[in-house]
This record gives C-alpha cells, sequence and structure tokens, in this order.
C-alpha cells in the first residue's frame, strides 16, 4: 500500500531492534524486535489496521506490564515504610511484598511510589490531606519564591 | 442551503470498516489513544455512526479526502478519511478550531 502520510513511501511490515513507541502511560516502551508493523519506507509512518492493533497491543502489553513492575521495584520503599505507605494509599496489608514477588502494580501506583520516594515529604501531605487539613495548590514554579518548594498542606510540615 | 455531499461513499467507507479493511496512522493515534487497540476500535466505532449531517467537506490534496466532525466523549472531534482498496483514516484527532459540518458548527 502507499503511504497516505508522505504519498512518497510504500508501507510494508517492518520489524528490528531500537524502536520505541508511546503505550499508555509509558512515552518510549521498548518495542520487541520481532513484532512487524506496517512502517513507510520512506517516512517511517506507522500504519495498523484493527487486526494488526489487536495483534501490536497483545505484544506491548506484556513488555509494558513487565517495565512498570520493573519502574515499581526501582522504587518501593523498604520494609519498615511499606506498611505505612500501604495504610496511607489505601493498599492491602503486604501489597508491596506481593510486588516485590512478582505482582504487576498500576501505572497510576507506581507513579505515585516514584513520587513519595523523590519526595518522601509528600507522605505526610498525603497523611495530613487524609486528616481533613486543608489543601493549598502548589502554584507553578515560575511563580513561587525560591525555597517555597512544599507547600501543600497547612499544618503538613 | 443544500446539504454538501461527500466524495467517498459512506456505505462504501462503513461496509469497509466493519469488515476490518481500515488503516489507520499508529504513530499519529499514539498521541490521543492509550494504545493501538483503542484508536482501532474507536476509529471504527466512529465510522459505524458517521453520518452525511456530520460532513464537512471535501479536500482535493495528493489523495482526495472527506472531512467529517463529530462529537466524541463531549469534545469535537476532526475524522479526513480517503478510500484506496481500503478506507484510509488519515486524521483522526481533536478538533483545533471550529469545524463547519451539514448539521452546523461542531466546537472543539
Amino acid at each position: 500500500m502507499k503511504c497516505h502520510n508522505c504519498h512518497m513511501g510504500t508501507v510494508s511490515p517492518v520489524a528490528g531492534p531500537g524502536r520505541t513507541t508511546r503505550y499508555k502511560s509509558l512515552p518510549n516502551l521498548a518495542v520487541p524486535a520481532d513484532l512487524a508493523i506496517m512502517t513507510c519506507n520512506h517516512c517511517a509512518e506507522e500504519w495498523m489496521a484493527p487486526a494488526d492493533a489487536k495483534r501490536i497491543d497483545e505484544v506491548l502489553d506484556v513488555v509494558y506490564r513487565q517495565e512498570l513492575r520493573r519502574r515499581a521495584l526501582e522504587v518501593l520503599p523498604g520494609p519498615h515504610e511499606a506498611a505505612r505507605i500501604e495504610r496511607d494509599l489505601g493498599l492491602s496489608h503486604g501489597y508491596i511484598s506481593r510486588i516485590r514477588k512478582g505482582k504487576v502494580p498500576s501505572a497510576d501506583l507506581v507513579a505515585l511510589l516514584a513520587l513519595i520516594y523523590k519526595r518522601p515529604g509528600l507522605l505526610r501531605e498525603i497523611e495530613a490531606f487524609w486528616e481533613g487539613k486543608a489543601v493549598k495548590r502548589v502554584q507553578p514554579k515560575s511563580k513561587r519564591r525560591s525555597g517555597d518548594d512544599e507547600a501543600v498542606v497547612e499544618g503538613a510540615a | 442551503m443544500k446539504a454538501k455531499k461527500p466524495h467517498w461513499s459512506l456505505e462504501d467507507a462503513k461496509r469497509l470498516a466493519a469488515e476490518g479493511r481500515l488503516f489507520l496512522s499508529k504513530t499519529k493515534a499514539q498521541a490521543f489513544f492509550p494504545d493501538p487497540w483503542t484508536a482501532a476500535t474507536k476509529a471504527q466505532a466512529v465510522i459505524a455512526d458517521l453520518t452525511e449531517r456530520q460532513f464537512a467537506h471535501t479536500l482535493q490534496q495528493t489523495d482526495i479526502c472527506d472531512v467529517y466532525g463529530v462529537r466524541l466523549d463531549g469534545k469535537g472531534w476532526y475524522v479526513k478519511l480517503t478510500i484506496d482498496d481500503l478506507l484510509v483514516i488519515v486524521s483522526l484527532h481533536p478538533l483545533e478550531k471550529p469545524l463547519k459540518t451539514n448539521a452546523g458548527e461542531v466546537k472543539p
């Protein structure tokens, strides 16, 4: 089929290493080298029919889940913090330990765990929020004074 | 005012989409859909529900393309299609500006 993007190339199945794609929450998921995708030989635009989309999705979903778990393992809390985080995020007891043993967490949980890993103070802010303290929205960085970094919940410090 | 007519038969477009003989850009779809399967099924659903009231105009580009404005999940979307043995969805994305269709203006 001719490419309806560039009108110069021809579209045919292409497989190979070094490709990435946006898939669900991940902007650069590695595409398995053996996954053939209809690709233009001139502009590299990728095309799909519904049957291709299903096949591509089945393969990418496996890679995506592996990547989610790998990212989660990078930011999982230690055993002494795990119970507090499970409580504050409404997870069942032992959930974090189950991720360590192979459970695939959701993308939103991995994102939260990553934020808490990067800014441990967020956990106290979450607790203050659950305690019912007023929440103040943080201004975009350009509008903030320097050093005014984490003023999210009143009385949360 | 007389309603405008699309260049490509909507019946043919719908038949091709229902048969799975529909092609869309995976590269472009990934900007607006979480995964290829969601994009493809949404594209099929959009074509299945398309009416001439949603037709906006025909573009005489390298391909002759029909443009439609549809509402999806409360937002206006731009649909550009052509037929080349298969139904090719050249564009399927949220509207950037209002689009005049036979049914009236579709807003972003």
